[in-house]
């Protein structure tokens, strides 16, 4: 867990709202009190970092279309549902749409925080992840033009001979080039590159 | 003094003499009925001139004397001459005394049979009965003017023919051996006492007559004399009496109900079989006695006194209605609808009381039984309609106590690292949570409490809050807002409370479902409204924005089983109707101008100046 994330809390029921934010109080973990989906998009930006507490039955936008909307926005933060009796088929739609788990009222302490702080978790993979990718992808982008060909033809595993016929360049130059990459990269290891390549396809992706 | 009658003297008739009787022979003749004086009658007499029979010789004189002895003059003779022979001359006077005497009678009856006779006549004239005289051969002798207008005979056309025109067939066949009997043979009962008699008029009509017929033998004829008194009149006043006392025995005797019939003060004058033999009463264990304490009330001292007051109510004038109770024959209670009620004369004083009762009791059973059937109804629908809203209750009951649970263990969280700064804070809301749970446990008991039909007085507008907070759990679920707006100056009603909530919430629900239905996002809004209407009746009326009921369903709406909702019994409707019915309420619907439907139902209002504020 980490000081800069919040526990975003979702619920239209004002005792529910104050209930939670005493008790992430008294476990130090800073959390932010929304009435409806519709506050929080209005206050949510994607720099915010945390997680989402929703509440999955309410007026207006239930949490599983304020999931919707932010899935749509390319959203990573995590959800965790909070159900009353008889919302299973709506917990389990919202566990299809990737919400992390989704916990039944009344809650036990040690769930919902256990919950949390495995969300927080993730959001924190998450972001680092994401930090290496924007890492990775500022290091591609100093590569040339030239460079970069040859990186995705030596990430698919072709031979420098090949890649040579294949750019219409002899296999020297190939060689250079590769050095270059290896180095802007800062990569030691062919295998580097290749988890690169394959780390560099998930992002365009998911885009 | 005495007056001569007639007198002869000196070969004419002499004149009119009176003279004091005194002192003469005329006097000893009065005393002593004859007197013979022979010679020397004005020296034995000392007559002197202006007495009667101065100078002369003899005298001879005989009283006259009528039937009853009394000697009533007498006839004398003076003579100038001494007389020869007194004896013959006493005979002779005698004699012609004794003519007179008979004479004198025989014109005095003869008088008194002529007055008689007119007399007779002016009454047989004049009488009012029809008086008919018959000879022996009852031919018609006489027919008086009363008996003319009886029959619409004139006397003439009657005198001589047979009485027999007079009779209608078949009496008249009989008559006539009737009267040739009893001519015969003395026999019959033709004469004597009055009896009804059939009669036939002139036209042909026939009428009753009451008929007083003597027998008077005249010259030693039989002959017959009828009195004759129209009693038409009389016979239909009396079949009239007759039918009036029937038709009021029949009214009065007739079997399903109980009558009596009181005195002003009470007492009981008359009362029907039915009534004896309800309560299993002799006729005398009632008659006589104050009503109030007939065996009838005998069971309780309150239903006497209700009686008592009842009857005091009706001999003033008033008529009083109420249920009342009374053992039967068998013992069991029977329930009546007993009315006691003022019979007054052409005045308008009260002269006697009518009590009716009608056993009610199988009625009364019925509708208590329907009654029970409607309340156990209502009550299933309640709990079917609470079935319905189980998602919406939980909820609503979840949501609190995951509020408690919260509370609960972040303030073990803060007693445990020594915060105690939030504590009071933390109970206060563990309080607030659980009080708000427990609200909708008590909305949701209340809604579920079998119906013990408890008439309250209310406030319409308090009572549909609870209704509205119900609904308003579900209303959350799908996103729909309901509006309350309560009319002012509500008057207060009085109503099963629970019932009336279960209205207005079927009502509410079938207005979200309506809009659930539609589907459409905007205006997701359902209004219920209170409102006075002329004074004595509060209407409340939902009104949702949702699809509208369609023309071919309105007709069965409230029937039960109707419903054009895929799920649900359609009871619904049926059972609000029947419970605002019961209440003297009506319940309605129509279809809004813009979108929706507004279904309303009003309930009788009770005075504001009854109201407890």
């Amino acid at each position: 867990m980490s000081d800069d994330q919040t526990v975003f809390i979702v619920d239209d029921d004002e005792g529910v709202r104050d209930g939670l934010s005493l008790l992430l109080a008294t476990v130090g973990q800073p959390c932010e009190l929304y009435e409806g989906g519709q506050e929080f998009l209005d206050a949510y930006d994607d720099d915010k970092r945390g997680c989402l507490v929703l509440d999955i039955r309410m007026p207006r936008m239930t949490g599983l279309d304020l999931q919707k909307k932010l899935l749509e926005t390319g959203s990573s933060l995590p959800i965790i549902f909070i159900t009353g009796h008889g919302d299973i088929p709506m917990a389990v739609e919202a566990m299809r749409r990737g919400a992390l788990d989704f916990i039944r009222k009344p809650f036990r302490e040690h769930d919902l925080l256990e919950r949390i702080n495995e969300a927080l978790n993730l959001d924190e993979d998450a972001h680092r992840k994401a930090l290496n990718r924007k890492d990775l992808a500022n290091k591609l982008s100093s590569l040339s033009e030239r460079e970069r060909e040859v990186f995705d033809r030596v990430a698919d595993g072709q031979m420098n001979k090949v890649i040579a016929a294949d750019l219409g360049i002899s296999e020297r130059t190939v060689e250079v080039h590769r050095g270059q990459v290896m180095k802007k990269l800062d990569a030691r290891t062919l295998a580097q590159l290749v988890r690169m390549k394959i780390e560099l396809q998930l992002v365009e992706e998911a885009i | 003094m005495s007056r001569t009658v007639a007198s002869w003297e000196e070969g004419k008739p002499g004149p009119v003499r009176e003279y004091a009787l005194s002192g003469t022979p005329c006097a000893a003749v009065m005393r002593h009925g004859v007197q013979v004086v022979d010679c020397e009658l004005s020296r034995r007499y000392t007559l002197d001139k202006s007495s009667i029979g101065y100078g002369c010789e003899s005298f001879v004189g005989s009283a006259i004397v009528n039937r009853g002895g009394t000697k009533i003059g007498q006839i004398c003779v003076f003579g100038t001459q001494p007389l020869q022979d007194t004896e013959m001359a006493s005979a002779l006077v005698s004699l012609a005394a004794v003519r007179v005497s008979a004479e004198l009678e025989h014109r005095q009856q003869q008088a008194a049979l002529a007055r008689s006779e007119a007399y007779s006549k002016a009454i047989v004239a004049t009488a009012a009965e029809g008086i008919v005289t018959l000879d022996a051969q009852g031919r018609i002798e006489s027919f008086n003017r009363a008996a003319e207008e009886m029959f619409g005979y004139a006397a003439e056309e009657l005198i001589g023919k047979d009485v027999n025109v007079l009779i209608p067939e078949p009496y008249r066949s009989k008559h006539t051996g009737y009267v040739d009997r009893y001519v015969a043979t003395g026999e019959g009962t033709i004469c004597g006492a009055g009896r009804e008699v059939p009669a036939l008029r002139k036209d042909g009509t026939e009428f009753p007559i009451y008929l007083a017929a003597s027998e008077v033998l005249l010259d030693g004829e039989q002959c017959f004399a009828g009195i004759m008194r129209d009693i038409s009149e009389q016979k239909a006043a009396e079949e009239s009496r007759v039918s009036v006392e029937r038709r009021f025995r029949a009214v009065f005797e007739q079997r399903h109900q109980l009558a009596g019939i009181l005195n002003v003060d009470g007492t009981v004058l008359e009362a029907n079989q039915k009534s004896l033999e309800f309560a299993g009463l002799e006729r005398n264990a009632v008659l006589g006695q104050p009503f109030w304490a007939t065996p009838w009330w005998r069971h309780s001292p309150e239903m006497q006194e209700r009686i008592h007051d009842a009857v005091k109510s009706a001999a003033a004038g008033e008529t009083v209605r109420f249920e009342a109770t009374c053992l039967r024959k068998d013992g069991q209670m029977a329930i009546l609808d007993f009315s006691v009620r003022p019979i007054p004369d052409a005045e308008g004083e009260t002269v006697f009381l009518i009590t009716e009762s009608h056993d009610i009791t199988e009625r009364k059973l019925a509708e208590e039984e329907a009654r029970q059937h409607r309340a156990r109804v209502a009550h299933v629908a309640r709990l079917s309609t609470l079935g319905e809203m189980a998602a919406g209750i939980a909820h609503e009951i979840n949501q609190p106590l995951t509020a408690i649970s919260l509370f609960a263990q972040a303030g073990r969280r803060l007693v445990d690292s020594g915060d105690f700064e939030r504590i009071s804070e933390v109970c206060e809301k563990l309080n607030e949570h659980a009080l708000r749970a427990s609200d909708v446990v008590e909305r949701m008991q209340k809604m579920a409490r079998e119906g013990e039909n408890v008439k309250e007085t209310v406030d319409c507008n308090d009572l549909l809050e609870s209704a509205v907070k119900l609904a308003e759990s579900e209303a959350r679920i799908y996103d729909i807002q309901i509006k309350f707006e309560k009319g002012p100056n509500l008057s207060l009603v009085s109503v099963d409370g629970v019932q009336i909530q279960q209205v207005a919430l079927n009502l509410l629900r079938n207005a979200m479902e309506a809009m659930i239905a539609t589907g459409d996002d905007d205006e997701r809004s359902v209004s219920i409204r209170t409102r006075m209407l002329d004074g004595d009746q509060i209407e409340v009326s939902v009104s949702d924005r949702g699809c509208g009921v369609p023309d071919d369903f309105a007709d069965s709406l409230f029937t039960p089983f109707s419903t054009t909702k895929s799920s649900g019994m359609g009871m619904r409707l049926s059972i609000s109707q029947a419970i605002i019915r019961a209440h003297g309420g009506s319940i309605g619907f129509s279809n809004n101008d813009g979108r929706g439907t507004t279904f309303w139902f009003t309930l009788p209002a009770i005075e504001r100046e009854t109201r407890h504020e």
